[in-house]
């Protein structure tokens, strides 16, 4: 044997490696939130109007047993003995929920849309299943969370929240029972220390109705979303926030709001949005309204296109006659000179995009696998809400009127696409190619648009400080269908111009709620 | 020229998977260039897969069709010493589908540069043993899209690799040649600001990509004019996710896959060094949130001495 090099190549060798490979830290930077005490309490919520319930009495809840009384001293006791020994689990648990309920249910939503937000395979027939709401863990699992799936659980999440807590305002400040550690010094609150009175429990109406509204949009995730309620719940006895009896009260009125707001969920129109009889019909009334060339889907098998009668789902800041009021006039004919400008501009970006271009693009396209463009939206708001430390009701005000406004905005859109049935640029020229996947219904009006214009012009009216930022995100999001060569510049722009009227009637409804905000 | 014949380099570029990965085989292999030696290799290869795992199931899209890859690859092997060579290759990248609507992605990809070693070689019955150790690395050298998979042309990830060779060479010719390496991969930023893993949501742009275990076992017969090969690969990611149904990869799947192939060479000598051309074809035989990639490499190499020796040493 021989060797050819001096030994110091042997640690050459390995510090050259450890060099190449340094800085090559692999934890991810994860945003780390902390609890905080709400800007305001709003102790007049209770005053401000609900979307479902008739008012924040509508359902009873009993008075609490005085806090001088026995039982009253045995939950006090049982706190004691629970904070006696947390666990570094339980700490951990806590201080994920310090952060909000609004704000926690919301992410848990985006991630479950995510997760469904799949389309399903077509079988060795060529056809697609449709996943069954009556059979949800059967393959394709139910649902598909489609952006216009998503919009519109967002959409009940947040009012069936904001509802719940209007209502547990009203009772809070009627019965006005503090916290535990203003009756026992000995109790170590760990979260920080709150004016707002317990009983009902904020946080029991916000896991108990986020808990039932999500069973009924995911339901396969039982097992996961009653998990994560318990959890939210015991934490709150955990930190020594409530006593056992604010609980209750707070689960018993949840289950009374949840099931009214479901009852509407279930007479809303969705169990007909996927109607594919009605197809022909609108397409021939495209036609007949001087359509050339009708839409087609591009998916090998052929797909039929998503949900076509989401368009007649009920809205909610806005009747059926505004509905038609805000259809926008016909896009440009094709072959028309106003088509030909933008379909050259799509073949400029089909042939390159700059990398900031395309980075618009990616950002936008929360496609398949994501948590769709209302759940970028959702996303936004909640980090919003814990920047300006809203409290739990403002919290889920602000979510209300944003799934709302996002929800409307997807019905109206729906309505339009169908109503006019114009064909994806793509179809009309199969060298732009696209950078995006090509989404599985008409162009005209770009629902990224439309969405995001709704979403900043509610969230503008909540946040008038990052009124430039939201607005710049809106049409940051039209541009990138256009970059993603899936829409015609007049997609985008008269999405853009939709969305915002649909987004001032949310507005409106804020402004007559009686909040005074 | 007979000292030349030995430095020979070999190159076989890029196992086109449902991303390209695009490195030569030069740091594994059991070849060495002579000292002052340089050889310089250019590639064109063409890798096709109509099938791909979505993480244990194979199926086909009908909107992919058949997706190709194509690259062209420069690379240089010089001979620091006689057991000290130093390798770098850039490849430049272009994707298309036949179906549906993607667009191809194309681009110059990761700069790659690795130091190999040979640090053993003994005397042992019908033939010689020698021993290799490498180390390299590879950054992106253009600002490519690592998201868009299938479509894009590399993960945007900075390597750090280290591995060892054996080879055993017979006087006859023949020779058995195994290899194993360990890559880290950097974390990358792609343009979203969410993305799921594992089932989880993750509110950052910031993507893990898994590191990567490879083996190699190659026999061949190799002498001063022609070079013949079959090879055995296998590489896996030590972590990551699969594929969710219907959706598409991301960089954090775990990719793995099995892949033999051929490898050849013929060389003629000229005045001034020595050309020759290679060829090489391949196959995946099994893997999981990849493609089953069919690959076609030709190429040509030429070789000479750079820096004069003082004296031939052997």
């Amino acid at each position: 044997m021989k060797t050819f090099l001096p030994k110091y190549i042997y640690t050459l060798f390995i510090a050259g490696f450890l060099l190449v490979s340094n800085g090559c830290d692999k934890s991810l930077d994860l945003p780390q939130y902390q609890a905080f005490t709400p800007a305001t309490l709003d102790e007049n919520g209770g005053n401000w109007k609900p979307f479902v319930l008739k008012s924040a009495t509508e359902f009873t809840v009993a008075e609490p047993m005085p806090t001088n009384s026995a039982e009253y001293s045995q939950e006090i006791a049982e706190l004691k003995s629970l904070q006696a020994s947390l666990t570094d689990d339980q700490k951990e648990k806590i201080n994920y929920w310090n952060t909000g309920g609004v704000f926690r249910w919301n992410e848990i939503a985006r991630e479950l849309a995510a997760r469904y937000n799949l389309p399903p395979v077509a079988g060795p027939d060529g056809k697609y299943p449709v996943p069954d709401a009556n059979n949800p863990f059967q393959e394709p699992k139910f649902p598909f969370a489609n952006p216009p799936y998503a919009a519109r659980a967002f959409a009940y999440l947040g009012v069936a929240q904001y509802d719940g807590l209007v209502a547990a305002w009203k009772y809070k400040y009627m019965f006005n029972r503090m916290r535990p550690s203003a009756f026992d010094a000995s109790i170590k609150a760990l979260v920080p220390a709150s004016d707002l009175p317990t009983y009902p429990s904020e946080d029991a109406v916000v896991a108990t109705v986020s808990l039932e509204i999500l069973k009924f949009m995911f339901p396969t995730e039982i097992e996961y979303l009653t998990q994560k309620a318990e959890e939210h719940k015991i934490s709150r006895l955990w930190a020594g926030a409530q006593v056992k009896s604010d609980i209750a009260a707070g689960e018993e009125l949840g289950k009374l709001v949840a099931q009214k707001i479901l009852a509407a969920a279930k007479s809303d129109g969705m169990k007909d949005a996927n109607n594919q009889t009605l197809v022909s019909g609108m397409q021939e009334s495209a036609i007949s309204r001087g359509l050339t060339v009708a839409w087609k889907s591009q998916e090998q098998p052929y797909r039929l296109p998503l949900l076509p009668n989401y368009g007649a789902v009920k809205t909610w800041n806005f009747d059926e006659e505004t509905k038609i009021r805000l259809r926008p006039a016909a896009p440009p004919a094709i072959g028309s000179p106003e088509f030909n400008k933008d379909m050259d501009e799509l073949r400029k970006y089909a042939k390159g995009l700059t990398r900031e271009q395309h980075r618009i693009a990616n950002f936008w396209a929360d496609g398949p696998g994501t948590y769709t463009p209302p759940g970028h939206w959702s996303q936004i708001a909640t980090d919003l809400i814990y920047k300006n430390k809203f409290n739990e009701l403002r919290a889920a005000r602000t979510m209300a009127l944003l799934g709302t406004a996002v929800m409307d905005a997807g019905i109206c859109c729906w309505d339009v696409k169908f109503y006019y049935f114009y064909p994806r640029p793509y179809q009309m020229d199969n060298s732009i190619k696209t950078v995006v996947g090509l989404p599985n219904f008409p162009s005209y009006t770009s629902g990224h648009s439309t969405f995001s214009a709704a979403a900043a012009t509610v969230l503008s009216y909540v946040f008038p400080g990052e009124k430039d930022m939201l607005e710049a995100k809106a049409l940051e999001a039209a541009e990138s269908r256009i970059y993603g060569t899936i829409h015609y510049r007049f997609d985008s722009e008269v999405g853009l111009r939709c969305g915002k009227n649909i987004g001032s009637y949310a507005v409106l409804r804020g402004q007559q709620d009686g909040s005074g905000l | 020229m007979k000292r030349l014949f030995k430095g020979k380099l070999l190159i076989a570029a890029a196992l086109l998977f449902l991303y390209t990965h695009a490195s030569a085989q030069t740091p594994s292999d059991g070849l060495m260039m002579g000292k002052g030696y340089l050889c310089t290799v250019f590639n064109y290869s063409q890798g096709n897969w109509q099938q791909y795992w979505e993480g244990p199931l194979k199926r086909k899209n009908e909107n992919i069709g058949t997706l190709t890859t194509q690259q062209f690859t420069l690379m240089s092997a010089y001979g620091i010493g006689k057991n000290l060579n130093i390798i770098a290759g850039l490849p430049y990248i272009w994707t298309q589908a036949s179906d549906g609507q993607l667009a191809g992605q194309r681009g110059f990809q990761d700069v790659s540069a690795w130091l190999k070693y040979r640090f053993f070689r003994t005397d042992v019955p019908l033939g010689k043993l020698s021993a290799f150790a490498t180390v390299g690395g590879s950054l992106p050298v253009t600002n490519y899209v690592p998201d868009f998979l299938p479509m894009s042309i590399g993960l945007g990830a900075k390597t750090a690799s280290a591995r060892g060779v054996l080879h055993y060479k017979l006087d006859k010719g023949f020779y058995l040649t195994t290899q194993a390496g360990y890559t880290r991969r950097s974390n990358i930023f792609v343009d979203r600001d969410a993305y799921q893993y594992d089932g989880r949501l993750y509110y950052t742009n910031e993507v893990q990509v898994p590191d990567m275990f490879d083996a190699t076992g190659k026999l061949g017969f190799l002498n001063n004019w022609i070079q013949t090969e079959v090879f055995l690969d296998y590489f896996t990611a030590l972590s990551g996710d699969d594929i969710r149904r219907n959706d598409m990869p991301f960089p954090t799947n775990r990719m793995l896959a099995t892949n033999v192939g051929w490898f050849g060479k013929y060389t003629y000598a000229t005045n001034t060094g020595e050309i020759s051309t290679t060829a090489q074809v391949s196959r995946v035989l099994n893997g999981r949130n990849v493609g089953q990639t069919t690959m076609f490499t030709v190429g040509v190499q030429y070789a000479f001495q750079l820096v004069k020796q003082k004296a031939a040493s052997n």
